[in-house]
């Protein structure tokens, strides 16, 4: 049991990451501010409750995409549960392959092809469900088993909203860099 | 969208060595690559058991057209996690803190 004296200096470490989480899952600073501000007050809440020594960092991550989800359903923005298109799984690969210049890292190449902007807006046009799971692992580093955990769902559901996130990412960064006239499109 | 007759197609120019890898990378065909992509991701997310760790690294070291499918898919999952970040406003944790000091 933890002890809420502690509480401050405990959960100080993971404001900053949950507080980029929360700017990409609300799409803004504000809205993002209050889901910190909420998260920091319902864990304090109830701390008592945690387990001391087990995962602090994923617990505080399962109140806020619980906040988060919660304040979703209550604003009716989107349904919940967006299903993706089927998109091939080498989508964006197998476009880039042949525009990729040889003796530069895959990362680099990725790097300077991508803005921020681009990023970060490839991943908000995603539906919740899945950007949440790519945000736990691909920003965040959570293995399967821990974002199972933190959204209360099978390690095999996680792995499917994975898959299939990052395939639709691929597709809308792949579009971004055709409207920039970066690649050519294809010829046939 | 999803009529982008482009979607059904594929780049015109002649499949390479990698091209052919990483077709059968992909459907986890039976001759020579065996990783799909869905287990490369497994693999790269770090949730395979040992032996079959050990099977796709050695996979990856033998096979160029596996191992540059990787690259780039390693590649895109650091793309997003750096494009990601957000400063913390400097003030938050205070804000946040002050909050929860005025409930005791
Ligand atoms: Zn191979």
């Amino acid at each position: 049991m933890a002890d809420q004296a502690t509480f401050v200096e405990d959960t100080e470490p993971f404001m900053r990451s949950l507080y980029s989480t929360a700017v990409r899952l609300t799409g803004n600073r504000t809205d993002a501010e209050d889901l910190v501000q909420e998260t920091y007050l319902r864990a304090y809440r109830s701390y008592g409750s945690f387990q001391a020594g087990t995962n602090l960092r994923a617990w505080l991550f399962r109140i806020l995409t619980n906040a988060h989800i919660n304040r979703y359903r209550a604003k009716k923005r989107r349904p919940d549960e967006t299903e993706l298109d089927d998109i091939e799984d080498l989508y964006l690969y197998r476009r880039l392959r042949d525009e990729t210049r040889y003796g530069q890292s895959a990362e680099d190449q990725l790097m300077e092809l991508f803005s921020e902007a681009e990023v970060v807006s490839a991943v908000e046009a995603l539906p919740d469900a899945y950007r949440m799971a790519v945000l736990l692992a691909d920003v965040e580093g959570f293995s399967y088993k821990e974002i199972a955990e933190i959204l209360e769902i099978p390690v095999g559901t996680v792995m499917s909203r994975l898959h299939r996130g990052r395939k639709a990412l691929q597709k809308e960064l792949y579009e971004f860099a055709e409207a920039r006239g970066l690649v050519s499109a294809p010829s046939d | 969208m999803s009529d982008d007759p482009r979607s059904e197609s594929q780049p015109a120019s002649e499949p390479s060595g990698a091209d052919r890898a990483a077709e059968r990378a992909s459907t986890s065909g039976s001759l020579g690559c065996q990783p799909s992509l869905e287990e490369l991701y497994r693999y790269m997310d770090g949730f395979l058991d040992d032996g079959r760790r050990e099977r796709i690294r050695s996979h990856l070291e033998a096979c160029g057209g596996c191992d540059e499918l990787y690259h780039f898919h390693t590649g895109l999952r650091h793309l997003v996690g750096r494009r990601c970040q957000a400063d913390l406003p400097p003030d938050l944790p205070q804000r946040v803190f002050k909050a929860i000091t005025d409930l005791r």
